[in-house]
């Protein structure tokens, strides 16, 4: 009972069809509080269909149909009853290529503050410096909040919008491949702070690139054609995987 | 060896050279020739070119009777502007600047078109004389044309001048040059025929006179610009609204099936004759005014008829529609999709996401489309008319007023005189106006493309 409540999120026999397209099989996963947890596998495998399917993003997607049950803290998300505001709240997201609004770099942070009904300037300014310094890029920003973000390079748009998801005061962060559009000296500062986020958040990556998995994740969740091959501890899965087609993956022979 | 360096071309750069000048120099001739052919009663005048410069009147004399013809002002600059061209297209070439000279060739060879223009005001003159009945014949002789030909060969040499350039090249950047310099010409013509009038009346006259009543010789057309400019806003207030949300809907709302069957609608709206939606507006619109308003007076003091400011814009909201809805929506559709997943993905609902990322976003789109709708509307003419009601009044809503477009077009049949001429001075306030309009459309959407391009 105990070790159940560590798990923030509880995913029981998940199915997703994309009209005919079963693309989730069965899937099966209980993902740990205060952990990074990592999705890889090959393209169209269902990582990041997976993932979407935590703070219901797939809901925007025509002919999409989910069968079975995930659990934030307890709360099936798929009840009719939820509120996808608030849980998309609970889960802010990361995506694959930085997307800022176009607007200045304060009114992006703050933008997720403001929907959710804080108008107090003093406290939004209070928001948006505590996302800025959780994002480790308050002291490259702090004199230029007015300009607009589209003029940051693309590492720092990226930690930008984790700056804004920390806006809305997450406890699960979802980043769907956040650092495949970044060059390798960002994609290290991404991963540190993923690293610092751990600290106080639950973080859930889907990546391409298994060497980030292996430096970043506690755990790790090997993807195949919609299922979940195998799911254990990191440094396990890559020492000695227990299913052969993780290995053939793991070791380069396919993906 | 060098079968790559010794590129052969078909006129080496010397040759394209002396063409050019051996054309612009024909072109300066043919200005000499005869140019202008009249014809009254078997009697042939010729006017070449420098008659119409230097002299402003061309004696005729026919069955005993004689006069004097003047040429109009915008024959005589046209003409002045045709011989002065072809010049500076030579000096231009001299400085190594070719594509100016290109533009100035091609200035000289349509300006002469500009004094096509002017025929009828000729014809008027020689019919006025009364010295022929209707045997008035005035044509335009081979020289006329042989200074088109060459001065847009002229242009295609210089642009073909840099060697490394290719013919195709040149000649597709004259033909495009040609609406350049029609755009040139239409805003000379309408400053050469409208200012004479401006000044005659006086500019501040003119502007802010509110008295117009050309038989008592004045000329004062500020209710017409303020009628304009209220039934250009009136319809931005009523059009603005319900084409940017018909466009959300459509872009954002609406499912396929929905968006398959109204869009071809709304794009229908477009083509619809302008004389039509004036049909809607006098049946439908002005009865309606008419029938709800019955029991208001103006502030006049006279009854509501019907023909109204309301009434036109009301006409002129629908008209503006289709321009804003659809550039509105293209403008929504250009929105990355990622804004609206980012806004989601924070927990913004969908409506908070249309008008807090989506509107926002497309917001420099959203206004070109509105200032194209200001332009379609301040230039309006024929709808307006037939509800309008076309008395000068100062515009108030249920009242019967007369704007720019339609003083112009109700008084143009019959006028002469200063009274003409001043009908021109309102076609360059309205020139004006859509000017102002156009380039502000311009500084918006090229804003627009920044912001994309900073995006990318």
């Amino acid at each position: 009972m105990e070790k159940e409540k560590n798990n923030k999120v509880v995913i029981e026999n998940l199915n997703l069809f994309y009209g005919e397209h079963h693309a989730l099989k069965n899937i099966n996963l209980k993902i740990p509080e205060g952990k990074i947890t990592a999705f890889i596998g090959p393209s169209g495998c269902g990582k990041s269909t997976c993932l979407k399917s935590i703070n219901r993003m797939n809901d925007l997607v025509d002919n999409c149909r989910i069968e079975g049950k995930i659990f934030i803290s307890g709360e099936d998300i798929y009840d009719p009853r939820t509120d996808v505001t608030l849980l998309r709240k609970c889960a802010g997201m990361v995506f694959q290529t930085p997307n800022p609004f176009p607007m200045s770099i304060f009114d992006n942070v703050a933008y997720g503050p403001r929907i959710h009904g804080i108008k107090d300037k003093k406290k939004l300014e209070e928001i948006v410096e505590r996302s800025l310094r959780g994002a480790a890029i308050w002291d490259d920003l702090k004199d230029k909040l007015k300009k607009s973000a589209f003029g940051l390079s693309g590492g720092q748009q990226q930690r930008l919008c984790i700056a804004r998801a920390l806006a809305i005061e997450p406890d699960i962060i979802l980043m769907d491949e956040p650092t495949s559009a970044l060059d390798p000296i960002s994609t290290l500062k991404i991963e540190d702070l993923m690293m610092e986020l751990r600290k106080k958040y639950t973080v859930i990556v889907v990546t391409h690139n298994m060497q980030q998995a292996t430096r970043i994740a506690d755990k790790t969740a090997f993807f195949l054609m919609g299922e979940v091959i195998e799911y254990s501890d990191t440094d396990r899965m890559f020492r000695n995987p227990v299913d052969k087609r993780t290995e053939d993956y793991i070791t380069g022979r396919f993906g | 060896m060098d079968m790559f360096l010794e590129k052969k071309e078909f006129l080496n750069q010397n040759k394209k050279f002396f063409l050019i000048i051996l054309l612009s120099i024909l072109m300066l001739i043919c200005f000499l020739l005869p140019y202008v052919q009249i014809i009254i009663n078997q009697d042939n005048f010729c006017v070449t070119s420098l008659d119409i410069l230097m002299n402003s009147k061309l004696h005729v004399t026919n069955a005993g009777s004689e006069a004097d013809i003047n040429f109009p002002n915008v024959m005589r600059i046209s003409v002045f502007l045709a011989v002065l061209s072809p010049l500076a297209g030579v000096l231009f070439i001299l400085l190594k600047k070719r594509i100016l000279a290109a533009e100035s060739f091609v200035i000289g060879a349509i300006t002469p078109i500009l004094s096509l223009i002017t025929v009828s005001d000729l014809k008027r003159q020689i019919v006025d004389l009364n010295i022929s009945s209707n045997r008035v014949y005035i044509g335009f002789i081979w020289p006329f044309f042989l200074t088109l030909i060459f001065g847009i060969a002229c242009a295609i040499f210089s642009v073909w001048l840099n060697g490394g350039e290719k013919l195709a090249e040149a000649v597709f950047f004259c033909f495009a040059s040609i609406s350049v310099g029609l755009v040139f010409l239409i805003t000379l013509y309408m400053i050469i025929s409208g200012l004479p009038a401006i000044i005659e009346v006086g500019i501040f006259n003119f502007l802010f006179g509110f008295e117009w009543d050309p038989s008592c010789g004045k000329y004062g057309i500020l209710y017409l610009i303020l009628a304009s400019l209220f039934g250009t806003f009136g319809a931005v207030i009523i059009g603005v609204p319900v084409g940017v949300l018909t466009a959300v809907f459509l872009s954002e709302i609406a499912s396929k099936k929905i968006g398959f069957f109204v869009r071809p609608i709304v794009e229908l709206l477009a083509g619809i004759p302008s004389v039509i939606y004036g049909f809607f507006g006098m049946m439908i619109i002005v009865p309606f005014i008419r029938n709800v308003f019955s029991d208001f007076r103006t502030f006049s003091q006279k009854p509501v008829v019907g023909d109204s400011l309301l009434a036109v814009m009301l006409v002129l909201a629908i008209m503006v529609l289709p321009t804003i809805i659809s550039t509105a929506e293209t403008a929504i559709r250009a929105i990355p999709k990622s804004y609206k997943e980012a806004s989601l993905g924070l927990g913004a609902t969908h409506i908070q996401t249309i008008f807090k990322v989506t509107l926002p976003a497309a917001r420099s789109g959203i206004l070109s489309g509105i200032v194209l709708g200001v332009g379609r509307a301040i230039g309006e003419t024929m709808a307006v008319i037939m509800v309008a009601g076309n008395i000068v009044n100062f515009p108030e809503l249920l009242g019967s007023v007369r704007l720019l477009t339609t003083g112009i077009a109700i008084d143009m049949a019959y006028s002469s005189g200063l009274f003409r001429q001043s009908l021109f001075g309102i076609g360059l306030v309205l020139f004006v106006f859509i000017m102002i309009v156009n380039i502000s459309f311009m500084k918006i959407s090229k804003r627009g493309v920044q912001i994309d391009a900073t995006n990318r």
